[in-house]
């Protein structure tokens, strides 16, 4: 900035009237600066409009206690969003041998767990993107290739992707995967909650292939509702809690268990409030920082040069 | 007294195959001949009225009646999900009270139970789902079934070899 501009000419004029206080004056302009973008990060951070979420959206329940881990879902994603064949069948129990998490070829993944209080009945756990109300990836992604559709999914667009792979180190759920097979055209890929089948009236091929009804899709009120009156009825068979309700702000995907979800993998470090709003602060800083920073540090320069030519 | 209620489940699943039969034959399972009824009780009941990839079930249900606690254990109008009042099913003569079970206002599971649909009703489990569940309510814990995904074909179903799906594509052997 050049502090010879027409606004820096006036305010030499004016300090060179009060030559004394001059650095007292300088002083307080830089206390005030300070205070300035203290305050101001801290009413942007409240300043953005209270936005609860689209009113409609969807979303899956999914039962983790009805869950019989036979892989219909993971074979539905595979065949409704034409995936390559997998190195192992839908049919083989083998895979439950390590946790797996969503790659490139496979969208969601279910893992199984051990439960010593019921042998014989071990517990599976459905993984894939969570579509949050308010999703890290999208706030971390730098290009905007991120939407979250008013329907619940969050999607993701490839032709703006410039692989960075920030967003997955931002979500929480290490849902997004990263295609490492083609180097000169970067892909996240992950669950899109089926948009095009659900913009058709439909359901996701997961909910729809599971044989037990483990994972149900409706709009995301009435899941809670419906999560909330199973919890009510069958007390003793549920934990009274419902993980992806207020987990980052609530979740698309809502799951109900037996057991305590940390059993079950689910992060339970996570706060209630988005993970946008751990930044936000900070980031809304940035730009009062950038421009005032430099017009007061410009400011302190003339009023020094301005004291230095006296002598 | 108890003879009287393997009669009232023999009505019970007589009307349920009743009306699963025909929409097996249409999907193309094999139809089945009328259960054969042994004092008023089918022996076995073949469920394929879902039947796009996999055969119809031939469910053995004098089997399982020999291994249940009670009718209740599969037909949850008698159990904790009850759901119609009794008088709909029997007479109001306490004295007749499981001899007067009245078959024609028995419901068959599909009425309340919908088959597959585009958008299923959340709040209402499906047919399949039903059938399935109250499967699983013991065999989760008997045979493979939860423990194994083949665990589905080796207990119950058939995999339907003209029905081509993502899952018969998939090469059957494990590679090293």
């Amino acid at each position: 900035m050049d502090p010879k501009g027409v606004g820096f000419d006036n305010k030499e004029e004016g300090m060179e009237e009060k030559k004394g206080i001059s650095r007292r004056d300088c002083l307080k302009a830089l206390t005030a600066a300070g205070s300035a973008t203290l305050i101001g990060s801290a009413v942007d951070a409240h300043a953005y409009k209270k936005f609860s979420g689209w009113p409609n959206r969807c979303g899956m329940l999914a039962d983790t206690t009805e869950c019989v881990g036979c892989r219909s879902c993971e074979a539905a994603c595979n065949k409704a969003n034409n995936l390559p064949k997998p190195d192992v069948p839908f049919d083989e129990k083998s895979v439950f041998e390590e946790k797996r998490r969503p790659t490139a070829s496979a969208y969601t993944v279910v893992n199984r767990y051990s439960a010593p209080e019921k042998p014989g009945t071990p517990m599976y756990r459905k993984v894939q993107c969570n579509h949050c109300n308010e999703p890290a990836c999208a706030s971390a992604c730098p290009v905007r290739a991120y939407t979250k559709t008013p329907e619940g999914a969050v999607l993701y667009n490839k032709d703006l992707c410039f692989g960075c792979r920030y967003c997955m180190v931002a979500c929480p759920f290490s849902a997004p995967a990263y295609d490492y097979e083609s180097a000169l055209e970067p892909r996240i890929v992950k669950c899109t909650l089926c948009y095009e089948r659900v913009k058709k009236g439909g359901i996701p091929a997961c909910a729809e292939a599971c044989p037990v009804e483990a994972i149900k899709f409706g709009k995301r009120k009435d899941l809670i509702r419906l999560a909330e009156a199973r919890i009510r009825k069958y007390p003793d068979r549920y934990i009274d809690r419902i993980y992806g309700e207020q987990e980052v702000g609530g979740t698309s995907w809502l799951y109900l268990s037996g057991v305590s979800f940390d059993r079950l993998d689910f992060p339970e470090n996570l706060p209630d409030k988005p993970l946008v709003e751990q930044t936000k602060g900070f980031l809304s800083a940035v730009p009062l920082v950038l421009v005032l920073w430099p017009a007061f540090l410009g400011m302190a320069y003339a009023a020094t040069r301005n004291k230095e030519e006296d002598k | 007294m108890r003879k009287g209620i393997p009669l009232a489940i023999a009505f019970f699943v007589w009307v349920c195959v009743a009306s699963i039969l025909p929409a097996g034959a249409e999907t193309g399972g094999a139809a089945s001949p009328a259960p054969t009824l042994t004092g008023g009780m089918p022996e076995t009941v073949t469920l394929g009225s879902l039947t796009d990839r996999y055969e119809p079930v031939d469910f053995d249900h004098s089997g399982h009646v020999d291994m249940a606690s009670g009718c209740g254990d599969c037909h949850h109008q008698h159990g904790a999900d009850q759901l119609l009042g009794c008088r709909n099913c029997h007479s109001l003569d306490p004295s007749a009270f499981r001899k007067s079970v009245n078959v024609e206002t028995f419901r068959s599971c599909k009425e309340c139970h919908a088959g597959p649909s585009p958008k299923p009703d959340p709040a209402r489990t499906g047919l399949a789902a039903a059938y399935h569940r109250a499967c699983f309510r013991c065999h989760r814990e008997v045979g493979s079934v939860g423990e194994d995904p083949k665990g589905c074909t080796e207990m119950c179903h058939e995999r339907k070899e003209t029905v081509k799906t993502a899952r018969d594509e998939i090469p059957k052997t494990v590679p090293r």
